[in-house]
C-alpha cells in the first residue's frame, strides 16, 4: 500500500488500552482518509441514538493518503465524531503541523473510545502509545497545555487538545492544534471533554510512501503552477489573507450583519483584511505544505497580545455580526477564543443572537449590536460557562429556544450559519440547507462561483443549474477533504489535478470522474448516518429570516432564498426521496450496502 | 447578446485543453516587469503549447531568444503602436521592423483610434482622408512585417458599431490578418457581441482576436461561441484569446466536463459592453446607452443588479 500507512490506532480510554488494525484495500479506496474514513468508521461502529457526550460516542482523528507527501496544501487532518451540538455526524477539519506528524508516526486514524478515569492525555511517537495522566494541566488553555505537554514529550511534539471550554463541554468548543489552528466546528472540543481527553501530543519518524515519485514530482508541480496563477491564490489570499472577503461581501450586500437582519456594514473596512494588514499584521503564516500563506499572525497595537487571525469567518462573527467595527476587540475576542478552545463562528452567530434579543428587548439586562468590550467579556464567560455564559455555551439554537424566539437562531441543523447572506448568494443557501454537519460553507463554497468567478462565474441570484452545481462542489470537498487537502486548493486546482496526484501517490489508477464518486459515496454515507439519526429534509432548511424577510438595502436588496426548487432539484439529482433521504438502491449502487440494509430497514413502512 | 445554453454546451464539447492553449497568446504587457517574470511567462507558454508570448518590443530580443534556447515552438508576438496607436505611422512602421528583426513572428498593432472617429464625425473629402490615413498606418506595419501575421487592434470600446464594422473592412484592405478587440488598457475588454459584429464582417478571411478581461474558461468559451462557433475558424490562424490568465483558463476548462450546469444562460446585460461605458468619450458613451434603450433585453436593467 503507497500513500496510506495501512494502520488505524484504536485507544480505549475505559481500560487505557492501545490496539493496532489494518486498514484494508476497501477502505482505503472507497473512502480514502479524513472524512471519508471518519464517516465509515463511524456509520460501522456507532450505535444509533449514541447521545454524543457519552462514552460510548468515538472520535476519529484521521490524515489521508497526500498527508505528509508534501502535495500542495495536504497538511491537515480531520476529526470526526457524533456532534453534541448538531447530532449529526460531523467531521472538523484543520491545517498547522499537526496531521502530518500523525501520518510520519506511522497511523492513518486514530481512534478514541470510552472515557479516561481521569483526565489524560494521549502520547504517540511511531509505534509507542501512552495514555498519560492529565490532572496537572486540566484547566489550563491550549497555549499553556501544548507548552506543558512539550516540555514533558518532546520540544518537536505537535499537540491538538482543548481548553477550559472543551473541559466544560460547552457545545460550541474547538480542539486547538498548533497553538492557533482549530478543528473548529460543532463542538468537537466538548466530545474530547466528556472523554477526560485533554489533549494529543504526536512525533513521527517515518516518511510516507509514494508509488511513482517522478510523476508526484511533476504532479506537484502542475499543482502548485495553478496555485502561482490563480488571482485568489496568488495575491487575493497570501496578501490580505481570507478577510479579503469582507469588502467583497459587504459591497455584494451580503455581508450578513446584525444577526442576518442587515447584508451591509457600515464598518466593514476597518475590519477587512486590507486594515488588517495594515494595522495588526506581523507576518504570514503557512500550514504545512503550503505555499498559499493565508495565515495571519498579528499582534494588538500598543498591548503585550500576539496570536494569530482573525479569520474572515472570526472577524464577520465577533464583527459584523454583532454590529461591531472595533478591530482590536475583535482580535482581542479571536485570540481569547483559540485560548478557551472555542468555535468563532459559532460563538460570535450566539452573541449576535444575544444581542438581538437584548436589542429588540425579548431579554433585558444584556448588550446590544455594537458593544465592543461584550464580545470579549462574552468569550469569557462561554469559555467558563459562567453565569449567562451556560446557556450561551450550549450554542445560539438552545439558547434562543429557551428564550422563546428559536427565529433568532441563524443556524441550520444547530450550527450557526458562516459570513455569507444566502439571499444574495442563492447557491450558497443550498449549500448550507443541504450540507451535512449543519450550516457549512466549506462543503460546497458556492461563493467563489458566485461571487469569485472560480473556476467560473456564474449569477448569484439565479437558481438555474444550482442544484447540480452544489453537489459537484460537495462531491469535490467530500474527496479532498478525504485525501485531505485544503479547501484554498480549488480556487485554483480542477479534479484532475487532484486525481493526478492521489494516482501518483497511491499507485491506482484514480480518475477525475472516480473521486467525484468516492465524494458522492461519502456525503451519501454521511446522509444515512443522519437519516439513521431521523433527519430528513426538514432539518435541511434555513432560517426564516432568509426565507421571507427581503434584505432591507445593499447589492441583494429585496432578495430572499428561494430554496424549495432548488431543494427539490437537488433531491432528484442525487436519486434521494422528496423527503431528503437516500434510497436504498441509491446507496446499493454507491457500494454502500451496510447502509442500505439500514435504510431500507427503517423506512420499510 | 443572448447565447443560448445549448450553444455554449456544443462548444464546451468541441474542446479539450491542448486545443484551447494553441489558441491562447500568453500576455505580459505591464511596464514595470522584470525579465525573471518574461522567462517565466516563456517557460509557461512553452509548457502548456500556447501559440504565443506577447510582449511589448523592447522584450522580443529576450524572448525570442529565451524560447530558441528552449527550442520552443511557440511563436513571439509583439505589440506596437502600444496602447494608444497615435503614433506616427513611421514610428509604428520602425518598431514594427525593430521587433520583426529582433524576432518577432506575429505583430499586434494598435490602430488609430482618433482617425477612425474623425473618419466617421466628418464627411466628404476629409472622410476619405482619414479613411486613408488610417489604411496607409496599418499598410506599412504590414509591410514591415514581411510576411508576418498583423493583428489590429481597433480598441471597441472607443467605436460604435459602425466604426467598428469600417475598422474591420480597412482592416481587411490593407492586409491586416486578424482583428483584434482591445488593448486591455482601455475602456473595455473582450465582448462576445463584439466579437460577432467583427466575425460577421470579416468571415472567415481574417482570424478574429479576444483580448481584455478573459480570465477562466467561461469567458473564453463565450468568446468562441461569438467569433469562432465553427471547425474551421476554431485554429490559430483564424481565432485567438489574448491573456495574462491562459494557465488560469486551460486549468479551469477541466471543470466544465463535470457538469453541464456551468451553461446556464446569462443575463444578456451582464455581458453587454453597456456595462463598461464610464470610461468611454461621450459621444460614443450616448450611442452605447441609446441603443440600450431599443434593446429588446432592456427590461433587465430595471432591475439594478441583474
Amino acid at each position: 500500500m503507497y500513500g496510506w500507512a495501512g494502520k488505524i490506532l484504536r485507544i480505549d480510554l475505559d481500560r487505557e488500552k492501545v490496539s493496532s488494525h489494518p486498514l484494508t484495500k476497501e477502505q482505503a479506496e472507497l473512502f480514502l482518509g479524513g472524512r471519508g474514513l471518519g464517516a465509515e468508521i463511524l456509520f460501522r461502529e456507532l450505535p444509533r441514538g449514541t447521545n454524543p457526550l457519552s462514552p460510548e460516542n468515538k472520535m476519529i482523528f484521521a490524515t489521508g493518503p497526500l498527508t505528509g507527501t508534501g502535495a500542495p496544501t495536504s497538511g491537515r487532518y480531520s476529526v470526526t465524531t457524533r456532534s453534541p451540538l448538531t447530532g449529526t455526524v460531523f467531521d472538523s477539519n484543520s491545517g498547522g503541523h499537526f496531521g502530518v506528524q500523525l501520518k510520519r508516526s506511522g497511523w492513518d486514524a486514530v481512534v478514541l473510545e470510552g472515557r479516561a478515569e481521569r483526565p489524560s492525555y494521549v502520547w504517540i511517537r511511531d509505534d509507542a502509545v501512552e495514555v498519560r495522566n492529565a490532572d496537572h494541566i486540566w484547566g489550563s488553555n491550549t497555549h499553556a497545555t501544548e507548552d506543558k505537554i512539550k516540555s514533558e514529550t518532546d520540544k518537536d511534539a505537535k499537540v491538538a487538545c482543548i481548553g477550559p471550554a472543551g473541559e466544560r463541554q460547552v457545545l460550541i468548543s474547538s480542539i486547538i492544534n498548533d497553538k492557533h489552528r482549530a478543528a473548529g466546528r460543532g463542538g468537537v472540543g466538548a466530545v474530547m471533554g466528556s472523554k477526560n481527553l485533554k489533549a494529543i501530543a504526536v512525533l513521527g519518524s517515518q516518511e510516507p510512501t509514494t508509488a511513482n515519485q517522478e510523476e508526484f514530482t511533476a504532479a506537484g508541480r502542475s499543482s502548485l503552477e495553478a496555485i502561482s496563477k490563480n488571482p485568489v491564490t496568488k495575491d487575493s489570499l497570501p496578501n490580505y489573507g481570507t478577510a479579503v472577503l469582507m469588502n467583497i461581501m459587504n459591497e455584494i450586500g451580503a455581508l450578513p450583519t446584525f444577526n442576518f437582519q442587515r447584508g451591509f456594514f457600515e464598518d466593514a473596512d476597518a475590519i477587512s483584511g486590507e486594515t488588517i494588514r495594515e494595522r495588526i499584521l506581523e507576518k504570514r503564516v503557512a500550514c504545512d505544505a503550503c505555499t498559499i500563506a493565508c495565515g495571519r499572525a498579528t499582534k494588538i497595537p500598543g498591548k503585550d497580545r500576539q496570536g494569530e487571525g482573525p479569520e474572515y469567518e472570526t472577524v464577520w462573527a465577533l464583527g459584523a455580526a454583532c454590529g461591531v467595527g472595533d478591530l482590536e476587540a475583535i482580535t482581542e475576542a479571536s485570540y481569547l477564543c483559540n485560548e478557551y478552545g472555542l468555535d468563532t463562528i459559532s460563538t460570535g452567530s450566539t452573541v449576535a443572537c444575544a444581542m438581538e434579543l437584548f436589542s429588540a428587548g425579548h431579554l433585558s439586562g444584556g448588550p446590544k449590536f455594537g458593544d465592543a468590550q461584550a464580545i470579549v467579556d462574552y468569550v469569557k464567560l462561554i469559555g467558563e460557562r459562567s453565569g449567562i455564559g451556560n446557556e450561551l455555551a450550549e450554542g445560539s439554537l438552545r439558547f434562543a429556544r429557551k428564550h422563546g424566539h428559536p427565529e433568532c437562531s441563524m443556524s441550520v441543523k444547530g450550527l450557526e450559519m458562516p459570513a455569507y447572506d444566502p439571499r444574495g448568494i442563492q447557491g450558497m443557501g443550498l449549500a448550507y440547507a443541504t450540507s451535512n454537519r449543519g450550516a457549512c460553507h466549506l462543503r460546497a463554497y458556492m461563493t467563489s462561483v458566485e461571487v469569485l468567478g472560480n473556476p467560473a462565474l456564474i449569477d448569484r441570484f439565479k437558481i438555474d443549474g444550482k442544484a447540480s452545481l452544489t453537489i459537484l462542489l460537495q462531491n469535490i470537498a467530500a474527496a479532498t477533504d478525504s485525501m485531505v487537502l485544503c479547501r484554498f486548493s480549488q480556487f485554483a486546482m480542477n479534479p484532475d489535478h487532484y486525481a493526478r496526484l492521489l494516482q501518483a501517490v497511491t499507485g491506482v489508477p484514480f480518475t477525475a470522474r472516480d473521486l467525484i464518486s468516492i465524494g458522492e459515496r461519502i456525503c451519501n454515507l454521511e446522509r444515512a448516518f443522519n437519516a439513521r439519526e431521523g433527519f430528513s429534509r426538514k432539518d435541511d432548511s434555513l432560517p426564516r429570516r432568509l426565507l421571507e424577510t427581503p434584505l432591507p438595502e445593499g447589492h441583494s436588496k429585496n432578495m430572499t432564498v428561494a430554496l424549495d426548487p432548488m431543494l427539490d432539484e437537488y433531491y432528484r439529482l442525487r436519486g434521494w426521496t422528496s423527503n431528503g433521504v437516500p434510497t436504498a438502491s441509491t446507496l446499493s449502487e454507491m457500494k454502500l450496502y451496510d447502509a442500505s440494509k439500514q435504510i431500507a430497514e427503517k423506512y420499510a413502512v | 447578446m443572448r447565447i443560448p445554453r445549448q450553444s455554449l454546451r456544443e462548444v464546451a464539447e468541441r474542446l479539450d485543453e491542448k486545443q484551447v492553449a494553441g489558441l491562447i497568446d500568453h500576455t505580459e504587457l505591464k511596464p514595470h516587469v522584470l525579465k525573471r517574470k518574461i522567462r517565466s511567462v516563456c517557460d509557461e507558454a512553452d509548457t502548456h503549447g500556447f501559440a504565443t508570448v506577447c510582449v511589448n518590443s523592447w522584450w522580443v530580443p529576450e524572448v525570442s531568444r529565451y524560447l530558441r534556447s528552449k527550442s520552443s515552438r511557440v511563436g513571439v508576438a509583439s505589440v506596437v503602436g502600444f496602447p494608444l496607436g497615435q503614433m506616427s505611422t513611421e514610428s509604428k512602421g520602425f518598431e514594427t521592423s525593430d521587433a520583426i528583426g529582433n524576432g518577432a513572428t506575429e505583430i499586434d498593432m494598435v490602430i488609430n483610434v482618433g482617425a477612425i472617429r474623425e473618419m466617421t464625425s466628418s464627411s466628404g473629402d476629409e472622410s476619405r482622408r482619414m479613411r486613408e490615413l488610417v489604411r496607409d498606418d496599418i499598410g506599412a506595419v504590414v509591410n514591415k512585417a514581411d510576411g508576418a501575421p498583423v493583428k489590429v487592434i481597433l480598441e471597441t470600446g472607443y467605436l460604435t458599431d459602425e466604426e467598428i464594422v469600417e475598422a474591420c473592412r480597412i482592416s481587411e484592405e490593407a492586409g491586416a490578418a486578424f482583428v483584434k478587440t482591445s488593448t486591455g488598457f482601455g475602456p473595455m475588454g473582450a465582448y462576445p457581441v463584439h466579437l460577432k459584429l467583427m466575425r460577421d464582417t470579416v468571415g472567415d478571411r481574417l482570424g478574429v482576436k479576444a483580448a481584455g478581461g478573459v480570465t477562466n474558461f467561461l469567458e473564453a468559451i463565450r468568446c468562441i461561441y461569438a467569433a469562432a462557433n465553427s471547425p474551421g475558424l476554431l485554429r490559430p490562424e483564424r481565432f485567438r484569446i489574448g491573456t495574462s490568465n491562459g494557465i488560469n483558463i486551460v486549468n479551469s476548462l477541466s471543470w466544465a466536463k463535470y457538469d453541464d450546469s456551468w451553461f446556464v444562460e446569462e443575463v444578456p446585460c451582464k455581458i453587454c459592453p453597456n456595462n463598461s461605458i464610464s470610461k468611454q468619450p461621450l459621444e460614443v458613451q450616448t450611442v452605447y446607452v441609446k441603443k440600450c434603450k431599443t434593446c429588446p433585453d432592456n427590461a433587465y436593467r430595471k432591475f439594478k443588479d441583474f
